[in-house]
């Protein structure tokens, strides 16, 4: 006698795995499916996970990486571009440089983001002999290059201190026919909650950015030592446009938590935490 | 997935901690939702094949719980390994074999189960939101790095590698494990480091203004921990754990991509 469980078992063995890839990826058979499944199928196509630039208060740098020259472990010429938006997502500005090195470091400046003081920006990348990608692993595995670089921030007024650094998160954005376009998509509303503990001496900025091609609704809660949780602040970001929340410890003394509510399968936030001194940043 | 965590002692009076929440740290539905589990903390010595159980928390009435490494005396290099597991759950003071984590995953919402892994020195702080896969402490592999996360322009910046290695099975002996930095240039070996399973390295190094260093172990898989601060105490603190190079790629079969790195890296490095 065959149990429900191990016809289930067999009937999923006999599902090609190209179909099952669907079925897990695609919406709305997957409410939690971070990204698009369908995309233009070009190798020279590369994704940049959305960073933010501060010029603000702080100095930013990035890190960017040269995927062709690491894969194959190489000095390798590479055109670097990077595409900054403001916080209500116009593109303000672009830097383009040529970089043989494994990494690229680029110094964020007011002339590169037209006086912005916050905002997104991405990275993208080409080569000059673009047929080292048709040949290379990429084209016959359908794999694309990532851009995930590293945002080094440090106080303008402490200039010989160190930088403190902080990993992409995923955006997936890139330029195809002179649009700018992005694998992120919306889905079901998330709930993210970082495993942070708020301070009452510390003072925290939340910076949100939206990827997607749509408004982004982030719903942000704070919950108090009582587990009490209330709805702090509501605010729609325009596509590839950013929000900075300040939480404010002297008011909300006894916070110990922060969550927020977005139809991103994965609402991360970028996180400065700051004693009036010192400061770090990470991404939640 | 489920993972680890982990305290070490890195030395030079930096502290370090894990914080973590009663909080599901991604899910779908009305409203943020809560899991209790409690958490064991074990650690091993460099001479030792066995796991001792140093400590077993509860969030009691609490939503968040902090462990910190200066609460037992761990030795440079030496980490303690935190897991959070059932209630019920039997933890014996001495294992061969650590306990499998739980997984505070309760939906089809994607998330890596994180905590928050920081450090102190001297009023200095900085995190991450990291972990140890449980996946990966169950296999030796290799380990390959780049020094993007040390661009400091100033002379007196202290740059570490700390690479953590944690092999949850149960091992029969302890090779030497070896972890090299070298000119990604040249692919000369510039210094080593010499660690074993269940400990972290810490490779201490000078830092190249054009980021041409390249780390690697043939040995071993580690999660690397990116360090740099001044000498000064008012000095401020950057931590950062490194992308792996399967991030380099998009796509399916991104890991094919971070294997054809990989085996072009480790044939060039000796």
């Amino acid at each position: 006698m065959v149990t429900f469980i191990e016809m289930n078992k067999i009937l999923k063995s006999k599902i090609p795995l190209s179909f099952k890839k669907i079925v897990r990826s695609v919406y709305p058979l997957n409410a939690s499916s971070e990204h698009t499944y369908f995309y233009p199928k070009d190798s020279k196509l590369n994704f940049s996970d959305f960073f933010m630039f501060r010029c603000d208060d702080f100095e930013t740098v990035f890190i960017a990486e040269n995927n062709l020259a690491l894969l194959l472990a190489e000095p390798i010429n590479c055109r670097h571009a990077f595409y900054f938006f403001n916080s209500h997502g116009h593109l303000c500005g672009e830097h383009r440089d040529v970089s043989n090195s494994f990494h690229y470091l680029l110094k964020i400046t007011k002339q590169m983001t037209n006086s912005e003081k916050i905002g997104g920006f991405i990275h993208q990348t080409s080569y000059s002999n673009d047929l080292i990608i048709e040949d290379s692993i990429l084209t016959s595995n359908r794999i694309n290059f990532q851009h995930r670089g590293y945002t080094g921030y440090r106080k303008k007024t402490d200039e010989n201190s160190c930088y403190s650094y902080m990993h992409g998160n995923f955006g997936g954005m890139y330029l195809y026919d002179d649009s700018f376009l992005s694998l992120s998509r919306q889905r079901a509303s998330h709930f993210y909650t970082p495993q942070i503990i708020i301070k009452p001496d510390r003072f925290y900025e939340f910076y949100f950015c939206n990827p997607t091609e749509k408004k982004l609704l982030v719903s942000i809660s704070l919950i108090d030592k009582s587990l009490n949780s209330f709805k702090a602040v509501s605010k729609v970001i325009k596509p590839k446009g950013s929000y900075l929340y300040e939480l404010d410890t002297f008011i909300y003394n006894q916070i110990t938590n922060i969550s927020w509510k977005t139809n991103l399968p994965v609402g991360r936030a970028a996180v400065f935490e700051n004693n009036g001194f010192l400061f770090d940043v990470f991404h939640s | 997935m489920s993972n680890y965590f982990f305290l070490v002692n890195v030395g030079d009076d930096i502290n370090s901690y894990v914080r973590i929440s009663k909080f599901i740290p991604n899910l779908r539905g009305k409203s943020v939702s809560k899991i209790d589990f409690k958490i064991a903390v074990y650690t091993q010595t460099v001479e030792s094949l066995f796991w001792n159980k140093l400590d077993e928390l509860y969030f009691m009435n609490n939503s968040n719980v902090e462990i910190r490494s200066s609460d037992y005396k761990l030795s440079v290099g030496q980490i303690a390994v935190v897991i959070p597991c059932e209630t019920s759950l039997k933890l014996p003071k001495k294992v061969l074999a650590l306990p499998k984590p739980i997984s505070r995953k309760i939906d089809t919402a994607p998330v890596s189960e994180r905590a928050a892994i920081g450090f102190e020195r001297f009023g200095a702080f900085s995190s991450y939101q990291g972990d140890y896969p449980y996946q990966m402490s169950t296999v030796k592999g290799t380990f390959l790095s780049f020094d993007s996360l040390f661009f400091q322009p100033d002379e007196n910046v202290i740059n570490k590698l700390v690479l953590v290695n944690i092999f949850s099975k149960k091992l029969t002996e302890k090779p030497k494990l070896y972890l090299n930095i070298a000119d990604s240039i040249s692919k000369n070996k510039i210094n080593h480091e010499v660690f074993y399973n269940n400990s972290a390295a810490i490779l201490e190094f000078t830092y190249s203004r054009d980021l041409s260093n390249v780390f690697y172990s043939k040995d071993c898989v580690g999660i690397p921990i990116y360090i740099s601060y001044q000498k000064k105490k008012s000095s401020n603190l950057s931590i950062e754990h490194a992308h792996p190079p399967s991030e380099f790629f998009y796509g399916d079969n991104k890991f094919l991509g971070q294997q054809a790195l990989k085996n072009k890296w480790l044939h060039l490095l000796k």
